[in-house]
């Protein structure tokens, strides 16, 4: 079997077959197939203008998003010569079946806007049996796939990262929020004590959300640096996190930076004596904590992280290939017009 | 490439296999230290193993377990459950079914790579195989990258591991981290892992016990360098510290070659 054949195959018994992609596609394929479009559009509804309240429905449309991530997945593939190209007719009509639904691709397009399913909906609308685009085998673009693929699995199977991404995207949780966990970074007295005996307080796990998202942050800076030769490659991993570096980016940015300045207040106002008899810190003498004060300085390399990965300009490229695929479409609509240049679509 | 796609698998955190596409002999499984994380620890040795042929017949999986949060002998626990699995199960349960194995397959070999804190927590996997006489152990060998099995400097380990934010939040004493006693080398855990180990030296059984090869860096201020119990004599790599002597690059390639001469 060829070789992006086999990736293709792994890459859909993880992503589509199982999980909570599956249970996704079974709620969608159902509804579609029934016709239900009432169901579906409430399923598929913006939360802004009617908020998610039962777990059930936030189970369900989780579901849906770990489906999308795989259209997301096999996209980047594509870019990065991951994958046969063009896709086998099955996966593209699982990918029209989905995608193309109305319901479903206003979700996409106009609620939650997101390019990298977009992009992959018009090139499988387009194809006339061709490659969707020429693209040059690279073994690096391969391993910094590889990269990606083992940093997203590890940011959506942490549960303490995503109980603090819940927190960031205005979520509760036994009545706490966002603010409680910026309170516990600024003054751990506050709410120390309902930290100190269960270890699997929402708070808690936030706190090691935070501190897990920021090496998550690190190491993603460093995947888009380390593709800067191929910038539509770098674009499209930056997208596959477009819903925090771009759509919240100010709340994002924000957060992420009270939470940093919160704990350098917390640091400048420690008290000595009390940090040293505390039997959670391994701190047990003052030059120890001198030092790791002046260690805190440090803490402005997070700052820029978050202000390089929220840099819009990533996302342009990605952004101008898809303005193409749409204009190409769009003429088609209207054969009267003139035919944009699909030959420029290969990158 | 010889190897499929990363699959991660359920067993450990965010554990993940590089299966071989050809019919594999080996099972390499590499196991982080302190902080470390089921790949990263490891820098380039995934893309090298997918990108050269050194592998072709080897499995490979990088195990991953949360080693701040939990204490040594449980994730110790943990990990050899997951050796009992893979085993004793064929590999094809891991994701990815190839035809060339079928459901009485065995590796030929199994050859387990640690780094720091992951030799504490092999070392004590492979003693928990002795007490209930699995004969897979005699396939096991281990290559230790800078072990933690005879204790470590606490807060060296803490500057040179933990990235600033985690080691302020640490040392505001926000979340504690129980491992950090096991580290101690007069801990309990370390005393015990040396004297169940010489017991079975000493009992003419402890052939399991004795690392096929030892790396240590010649920059090194996090663990005690101290021979464990009959090991070879180490290697000592020059200009290298603790975090780094396990990491190969395209100028760095002494892990890459010590795993191979293990195979």
């Amino acid at each position: 079997m060829e070789k992006k054949t086999i990736n293709l195959n792994v890459l859909t018994q993880q992503y589509r077959k199982k999980g909570a992609a599956l249970r996704g596609f079974r709620t969608i394929k159902t509804l579609i197939r029934n016709d239900d479009e009432i169901s579906l559009s409430i399923l598929l509804r913006d939360h802004k203008e009617s908020s998610i309240d039962s777990i059930e429905e936030v189970h369900e449309r989780n579901n849906f998003d770990f489906l999308i991530d795989y259209y997301n997945i096999l996209e980047i593939g594509l870019i990065a010569g991951y994958l046969p190209n063009p896709l086998p007719t099955k996966i593209e009509n699982d990918i029209k079946f989905v995608l193309d639904n109305k319901l479903v691709n206003r979700y996409f397009t106009e609620f939650y806007p997101l390019h990298l399913p977009q992009l992959l909906l018009y090139q499988v609308l387009e194809n006339s049996g061709k490659q969707y685009f020429e693209i040059n085998y690279s073994e690096n673009n391969s391993v910094l796939f590889d990269r990606f693929l083992t940093l997203n699995h590890n940011v959506k199977n942490d549960s303490d990262i995503q109980q603090f991404l819940w927190f960031l995207d205005d979520g509760w949780t036994e009545g706490f929020s966002i603010r409680d966990l910026l309170n516990v970074l600024e003054d751990k007295r506050i709410i120390k004590y309902k930290l100190s005996n269960r270890s699997k307080h929402p708070l808690n796990s936030a706190l090691w959300g935070f501190v897990k998202y920021i090496q998550f942050l690190n190491d993603y800076s460093a995947l888009l640096l380390n593709c800067e030769e191929n910038t539509i490659l770098q674009s499209a991993f930056w997208h596959h996190q477009s819903y925090w570096f771009e759509h919240i980016k100010e709340k994002f940015g924000s957060v992420i930076k009270v939470g940093i300045n919160n704990i350098r207040l917390s640091i400048n106002n420690l008290n000595p004596g009390e940090l040293i008899s505390d039997k959670k810190s391994f701190l047990n003498a003052h030059e120890e904590i001198l030092e790791l004060k002046r260690d805190s300085r440090q803490l402005y390399s997070i700052d820029n992280i978050v202000d390089y990965l929220l840099n819009d300009d990533f996302g342009e490229p990605l952004k101008i290939v898809i303005d193409k695929y749409s204009n190409s479409i769009y003429n088609k609509r209207k054969p009267d017009e003139e035919e944009s240049g699909v030959k420029e679509l290969a990158y | 490439m010889s190897h499929t796609p990363p699959i991660f698998i359920k067993q450990g955190k965010n554990s993940t296999a590089y299966l071989t596409l050809n019919k594999p002999k080996t099972l390499v499984i590499f196991v982080h230290g302190f902080n470390g994380n089921a790949t990263s620890t490891w820098d380039e040795f995934p893309s090298l193993i997918r990108t050269g042929n050194d592998f072709a017949n080897s499995d490979i999986i990088f195990y991953g377990y949360d080693s701040l949060k939990v204490q040594a002998n449980n994730n110790a626990i943990r990990f050899y459950s997951f050796l009992k699995f893979i085993s004793e199960n064929t590999p094809n349960k891991l994701g990815y079914k190839r035809e060339s194995i079928d459901n009485d397959f065995t590796y030929d070999n199994i050859i387990i790579v640690a780094h720091s804190l992951g030799s504490i927590i092999v070392r004590r996997a492979l003693l928990n195989a002795k007490l209930e006489n699995k004969n897979w152990l005699d396939k096991c060998r281990m290559v230790l990258f800078a072990p933690a099995h005879r204790g470590a400097r606490i807060l060296n380990l803490l500057g040179e591991t933990m990235p600033i934010l985690e080691r302020l939040i640490a040392g505001l004493g926000l979340f504690a981290i129980p491992v950090l006693d096991d580290l101690k080398p007069d801990s309990l855990t370390i005393s015990n892992l040396i004297f169940d180990s010489q017991n079975y030296i000493n009992q003419n059984q402890g052939n399991f016990t004795i690392a096929h090869s030892v790396i240590w860096a010649n920059n090194e201020n996090v663990v005690y360098n101290e021979q464990f119990c009959n090991d070879p004599v180490p290697t000592l790599i020059d200009n290298k510290s603790h975090s780094s002597v396990c990491k190969p690059k395209s100028t760095y390639i002494d892990p890459y070659t010590a795993v191979i001469n293990a195979l």
